[in-house]
């Protein structure tokens, strides 16, 4: 069995990147009202610097028996199972920032569904492709 | 090397689609014709207008002589686009199914519909084009050739009048004549259609004074215009199953019907995801429950392929061999969240009721209409009861799924074929509490299932492949 969870620099870099659509809402919240746009700020960084690196802390992934399995969430619990003989296609990307915290975030395509894993650390990344591509553990 | 069995461009009834974009841009003239509101205006919008029509026509015509396909045995190639050429190759492989359409208008100029459906969603979703009538016939008999089908299903007599029943679908019909409706006035100018709305009005209240002799004069007009409606979706779905056989060669279900709008639909057997039992209430009254086939992209959610009855299994299992009869799939139903079945169709319900009790208090020649919502929203609230006692999904014996879950008036059992499906389960903190789950089933083509709280041992343990 093949565990991974999400690894901190990445989950940095995730909560990182949702801090850009709040800064382009920015402006068009303090157009309106320049407390709103306060207190807009204010919400948006909480999320970007405590929801998301907290969601991203509670993912537990595996690799096991034919399928990948992903659970995550604090309140509101989810949990995926995706064969991985059905798996059409991992993506990879590494962005320069997701570089210098050696994490890599992983896509996976399957006919059905897109599943979208945490940021994982360059470590486990090569043999969880190498798994989902139809590889021994 | 392969042979090539047909070739050329699509049928000229393709340009038509880029002509109505340009009746959309003629609109725009008009709009200024009208702010300014006079002849000069009015003269110089109609020049600008056919300009835009002989564009259109003259783009249209370039990009049809730009356009073609190519058949050989092994493929089909698309050929689209004027300056950037776009070429789709679709493999036999890749199909789930095939539906030619040859409604009334097209079938009078030698037309049909081709539309071809994905197994996965990794190839294409769904394509559709026109071609000549012979040229339609070679490319299904080449994508899915069709041998010795023996017909198995061709309802008459009662069976037939069953089938007719459980095909009318009131709710798209009623769409339908609302938009032709509309549509026909927008044709024929507005006087003839105020005129040919009034003579119609005329005979339904003809209609409404006879059924005001047995029902109050508000759920007269209701009844009145649920029976138009009604009568209408059966004439549509008489004629849509006239002639309605179901037949099986080798991995190919063939099904073909029609008296005005033929229609001819070859579903790849193994592509088949699920097949849906739907209990519908006039399928209650009637006994017999309409079987719907969804094959990747495929949904055939229009028409049912076959009709199937208690005691019926074999038919069904001469459609699809892996065909296990529905059972029950919902486990234990302790501590299973009722307001979750129950909060949609109980607010209606709570809703409709607090209209009545003020319309007998303020309006009491209302309540006999206010009855008919607070009916239906009591019939919602039965099928939710039955959701809760029923909603459930568990592995049959033979490696598919079975599958039970209820929306609005409608149950719908269905046995999942497709091996090729990922689970999703999410849980708030109240199931969390007790253990359950509402879970998703991925199917091919990105379809989704819901099945609501279930426990969530049994979600976990579900065997994924089968």
């Amino acid at each position: 069995m093949l565990r991974f969870t999400a690894s901190a620099g990445g989950a940095r870099v995730v909560a990182l990147w949702l801090l850009v659509p709040g800064a382009v809402l920015a402006p068009f919240v303090f157009w309106q009202t320049f407390w709103g746009g306060v207190l807009f700020c204010a919400v948006w960084l909480f999320f970007c610097a405590v929801c998301v690196p907290l969601h991203l802390s509670t993912v537990r992934g595996s690799v096991s028996l034919g399928e990948v399995r992903l659970s995550r969430g604090i309140l509101f619990k989810s949990s995926r199972r995706v064969p991985t003989r059905f798996v059409a296609g991992v993506c990879r990307i590494r962005t320069p920032l997701l570089a210098l915290t050696h994490s890599s975030l992983l896509i996976v395509y399957t006919s059905g569904c897109v599943l979208i894993l945490p940021p994982v650390s360059d470590k486990d990344a090569g043999p969880l492709i190498h798994a989902l591509e139809g590889g021994g553990l | 090397m392969s042979t090539v069995r047909a070739q050329g461009r699509f049928h000229i009834i393709f340009i038509v689609k880029y002509i109505r974009y340009g009746l959309i841009l003629c609109l725009v003239p008009m709009l200024q014709a009208l702010i300014a509101f006079d002849l000069p205006s009015l003269t110089k919008a109609l020049r600008q207008d056919a300009a835009i029509l002989v564009g259109m026509a003259l783009f249209s015509f370039v990009i049809w002589r730009r356009c073609g396909f190519l058949l050989t045995d092994r493929q089909l190639t698309l050929r689209r686009g004027i300056l950037w050429h776009r070429q789709q190759v679709i493999r036999p492989v890749q199909l789930a199914a095939i539906q030619l359409d040859r409604p009334l208008y097209l079938r009078l100029v030698g037309c049909t519909r081709v539309r071809l459906f994905a197994a996965s969603s990794a190839a294409f979703g769904q394509v559709q084009f026109f071609l000549p009538r012979r040229q339609a016939s070679v490319l299904a008999e080449c994508l899915m050739p069709v041998q010795s089908a023996s017909s198995f299903f061709a309802p008459t007599g009662a069976e037939r009048l069953r089938f007719t029943m459980l095909s009318a679908n009131l709710v798209t019909t009623s769409l339908l004549v609302v938009f032709s409706a509309q549509q026909t006035q927008d044709l024929l100018g507005k006087n003839l259609g105020v005129d040919l709305g009034s003579l119609a009005m005329a005979n339904l209240g003809r209609l409404e004074r006879l059924a005001e002799l047995f029902l109050p004069a508000g759920v007269a007009w209701l009844f009145t215009l649920i029976f138009t409606l009604w009568s209408i979706a059966l004439f549509s779905s008489l004629l849509a199953t006239a002639n309605f056989k179901v037949s099986r060669s080798g991995g190919v279900i063939l099904a073909k019907g029609g008296r005005i709008n033929l229609t001819e639909r070859r579903i790849q057997a193994a592509a088949v995801s699920y097949c849906d039992i739907r209990i519908t209430p006039i399928s209650r009254l009637l006994r017999r429950y309409p079987v719907f086939l969804c094959a990747g992209s495929y949904t055939g959610a229009d028409l049912p392929i076959l009709v199937y009855g208690k005691g019926r299994d074999t038919l069904l299992q001469a459609l699809m061999p892996q065909f296990i009869p529905p059972r029950p799939v919902a486990g234990i139903t302790a501590n299973r969240s009722w307001p979750q079945f129950l909060w949609k169709s109980g607010a209606l319900l709570a809703f409709s009721a607090m209209l009545c009790v003020v319309s007998v208090w303020q309006m009491p020649q209302l309540t006999p209409l206010l009855l008919v919502p607070l009916a239906l929203c009591a019939g919602l609230v039965a099928v939710s009861v039955e959701g809760w006692f029923t909603e459930g999904a568990a592995r049959n014996s033979n490696g598919t799924m079975a599958v039970c879950y209820t929306r609005l008036f409608s149950r719908h059992q269905l046995c999942v074929f497709s091996p090729n499906i990922s689970l999703s389960s999410v849980q708030t903190p109240f199931s969390e509490a007790v253990g359950r789950c509402t879970l998703t089933i991925y199917l091919p083509c990105r379809r989704r299932i819901r099945v609501r709280s279930i426990k969530k041992l049994a979600a976990d343990h579900l065997r994924l492949v089968a």
